[in-house]
């Protein structure tokens, strides 16, 4: 096999540069700035204001919806590209079939607004 | 293959006909749509058997009459729904659009020739029975009920998926008609063969409910609405079991000898599992889970065997206990209605039928056909299924597995009399129940079918 | 140089799986799923499947691991009363014993059947005559299209029952 993860070798350093920059940067804040730490200091505020209540509180089903329907499209997304690459060769029969893939798909996005789902104050 | 292309077309047009004022248009309109796919499903019925879809789905007539079986229970229970009537926050549009959608997985399953269809038949139709379990949002039973299964039908999933990619590395291939080829060329299966297989079975035997994967069947049927009960105990057995048949004889009939053992003691267990712990049940639709994990290991006896006989012993059986099981529940549903008024408790318990034969003849009636049918009585359909099922277990020579399996329906007995007894010798409050002239009609088809299949069993089995 | 990566990834992968399984802190373990995926992600990179590697990160890591920590936040009640000073999601180990055996009869059999294996693929003419690209990506789109367009097809009918499930599962429930 002479493919080639060495391709990959980018993405690779990349990654390494990012992470190395974060791990470095925190490091480095964390050792060289002086530390005085009081209550008051250390109070989660926001413009000034209290924070009152607490960051875990349970949120609104309508968030986890747009995140379901998000996934959803994604895998849609995800069956398009290897069509996308392959356009010109699969001609106009590939063109048919992922157009009813994507009329199956889009009914369903209609049936969704029309049914009010992604409304969001109802 | 036209039934997969229909129902898939018809069931969007059914979806959006719910944006409709009036919901009285869905019922007939799904109705309808049945019926033309039951049409559709057998134009081709004396053709030769052939292949579909870029060799994905094989077509004979063996694969059409449990095809027929299948959209002809969701017809019935269909017709058992009222349009869902009675519930303000039923959503009728996407009930049927789903139901419709299932049955092209249902077919998917019947027919797949390629291991790739089959997983998007099983995940098409489990899915959609995820959905429909839990779709009596405010009963927690209910919501706890569609959690349950989908979590555990979504590791059988799982595991599934890994057998067949194992199958796939054995074999080189997902094609059936392959890997029978490489089974046959090969008279020492690899361990990743078997292994594979394995894990196959244990994924598809999980969603027909045998033992030892059926823990979740009782708490999911019980806490299903009972219609959904009714689709799932029918539509998804019957369409697992001829999915495993079509798979053991279309692949691996060659090294019968490698799997036949197991395949023996899963049937045992399930049979026994089934019976006895149905007889400790206080609640009939209880009862009626474990009951259709007992028919799930009769169904896998005439499996284990796989002989000639196999096949229509098993088309005749599922039939048989479909037909008998769509009734039985039709029945509930009413009383339970009924009594539910009263009591919420006793509403799905064999108390419920208490009285029934006094004030309501008809249904007591149906009721008993059917749970004689169930317990194989003869003049049933019920009979002639067991009796098929046996026998082809008898050719193979399996004494010690028969042994057990009639032991196991005289059980069966005891359990279903308990119903017919609560009808007619228990004293009840129950009054007339009014029933539709339609609803009543599915009955009484119902429990027509099942007699003249008792008195004529011949006329389906020499079709096949 | 690939076995250095093969091997960091692997551990990667393996560390953050157990780190799921020991730790209590159901964020934390939503967290070390992300490293787990990403690397086996990266394995499949080094497996030669590319197009698998993407499918793995955009739907998995950017789509099923959201609904994932949506999935907790949604449902985590805080227990106000407890003096518990962080506010910590908590879970509790079960039937560790038990699950222990399983997953170590699994693994085993697995393992043994990986090592014994005699993969067909690898004796098969087509790949006797198989030239190396530079990617799967277009072999696997031409076979998406051609072979395996009614399964492809059939998924979109999955996808679209899924959305109508989701919408009916989770829309609010009216008034």
């Amino acid at each position: 096999m002479n493919y080639l993860p060495s391709d990959y070798l980018p993405i690779l350093i990349q990654l390494g540069l990012a992470l190395a920059f974060i791990v470095g940067t925190m490091l480095v804040t964390h050792s060289i700035g002086p530390k005085r730490n009081s209550k008051l200091k250390d109070e989660a505020f926001e413009c000034g204001i209290e924070s009152q209540g607490d960051a875990r509180t349970p949120i609104s089903i309508k968030y986890f919806l747009v995140a379901i329907l998000f996934v959803l499209f994604d895998v849609e997304v995800i069956f398009m590209y290897p069509w996308a690459v392959n356009f010109i060769k699969l001609g106009s029969d590939g063109f048919i079939e992922m157009i009813l893939f994507m009329g199956l798909l889009l009914a369903g996005f209609y049936y969704i607004i029309r049914k009010g789902v992604l409304e969001w104050e109802k | 293959m036209l039934p997969i292309v229909l129902l898939s077309i018809l069931g969007l047009v059914v979806l959006f006909l719910g944006f409709q004022k009036s919901k009285n248009l869905l019922l007939p309109a799904t109705l309808l749509v049945l019926a033309i796919v039951l049409v559709a499903n057998f134009l081709h019925w004396n053709d030769m058997p052939s292949l579909y879809f870029k060799n994905m789905l094989f077509e004979n007539k063996f694969t059409m009459a449990f095809s027929g079986i299948v959209i002809f229970s969701a017809f019935l229970i269909v017709a058992l729904t009222r349009g869902f009537v009675d519930d303000e926050s039923a959503q009728p549009a996407e009930y049927y659009t789903l139901m419709l959608f299932s049955l092209v997985g249902a077919v998917m399953m019947i027919g797949f020739e390629n291991l790739i269809m089959l997983f998007v038949g099983i995940e098409i139709l489990s899915v959609s029975m995820f959905i429909l379990t839990g779709s009596d949002k405010k009963n927690l039973r209910s919501n706890e009920a569609a959690l349950k299964y989908f979590l555990m039908g979504a590791f059988a999933t799982g595991i599934m998926l890994f057998g067949m990619a194992l199958l796939y590395g054995a074999t080189g291939s997902f094609n059936l008609t392959a890997i029978k080829g490489y089974v046959m060329a090969n008279n020492a299966p690899s361990a990743m063969l078997y292994v594979g297989l394995l894990m196959l079975l244990i994924g598809m035997l999980f969603k027909v409910s045998a033992a030892p994967f059926h823990f979740w069947t009782p708490d999911v049927y019980d806490g299903a609405p009972t219609i959904f009960t009714t689709y799932m105990s029918t539509i998804v057995k019957t369409a697992g079991f001829a999915a495993i048949y079509r798979l053991l004889s279309g692949s691996f009939s060659g090294i019968y000898s490698f799997w036949w053992m197991t395949l023996a003691v899963i049937t045992v267990l399930t049979l026994l599992a089934g019976n006895i712990t149905a007889v400790y049940q206080t609640s009939f639709k209880r009862m009626m889970a474990y009951s259709s994990i007992s028919h799930a290991g009769y169904l896998l006896l005439s499996l284990t065997a796989l002989t000639n006989q196999s096949q229509s012993a098993i088309v005749f059986y599922s039939l048989a206990y479909s037909i008998a099981t769509i009734s039985a529940f039709g029945v509930l549903m009413l009383v339970a209605k009924e009594t539910g008024v009263h009591s919420y408790e006793n509403a799905e318990r064999f108390e419920a039928f208490n009285g029934l034969g006094k004030k309501n003849p008809l249904l007591a009636f149906v009721l008993t056909v059917s749970m004689l049918s169930l317990a194989g009585i003869p003049l049933t359909a019920g009979f002639w299924g067991k009796f098929f099922v046996f026998s082809s277990a008898a050719d193979r020579g399996l004494t010690w597995m028969l042994v057990i399996a009639i032991l196991m329906s005289t059980v069966g007995i005891y359990y279903y009399f308990k119903a017919i007894i609560a009808a007619y010798m228990r004293e009840g409050e129950l009054s007339a129940i009014k029933v539709s002239p339609f609803y009543r009609l599915i009955l009484i088809a119902t429990t027509i079918i099942t007699l003249v299949f008792g008195l004529m069993p011949d006329f389906l089995k020499g079709l096949v | 140089m690939a076995e250095i990566a093969f091997y960091g990834f692997s551990a990667l992968s393996i560390g953050a799986a157990l780190t799921i399984l020991f730790t209590r802190n159901v964020m934390y373990a939503a967290l070390c799923l992300f490293l787990t995926l990403l690397g086996v992600a990266a394995l499949f990179v080094l497996a030669g499947a590319d197009f698998l590697a993407i499918t793995q990160i955009l739907i998995y890591v950017g789509g099923v691991l959201v609904l994932l920590i949506f999935g907790i936040m949604l449902t985590y009640r805080p227990d106000r009363e407890s003096n518990q000073k962080k506010n910590l999601v908590l879970t509790s180990h079960l039937n560790q014993f038990w699950g222990g055996l399983v997953a170590l009869g699994i693994f085993g059999v697995l393992f043994w059947v990986i090592l014994n294996a005699n993969f067909m693929i690898i004796h098969s003419p087509q790949l006797a005559e198989f030239t190396p690209q530079r990617s799967t990506l277009r072999s696997i789109g031409v076979h998406l299209m051609t072979t395996h367009v009614w399964a492809f097809e059939v998924a979109g009918l999955l996808l679209l029952m899924a959305l109508v499930g989701a919408a009916y599962i989770a829309a609010q429930r009216e008034k």
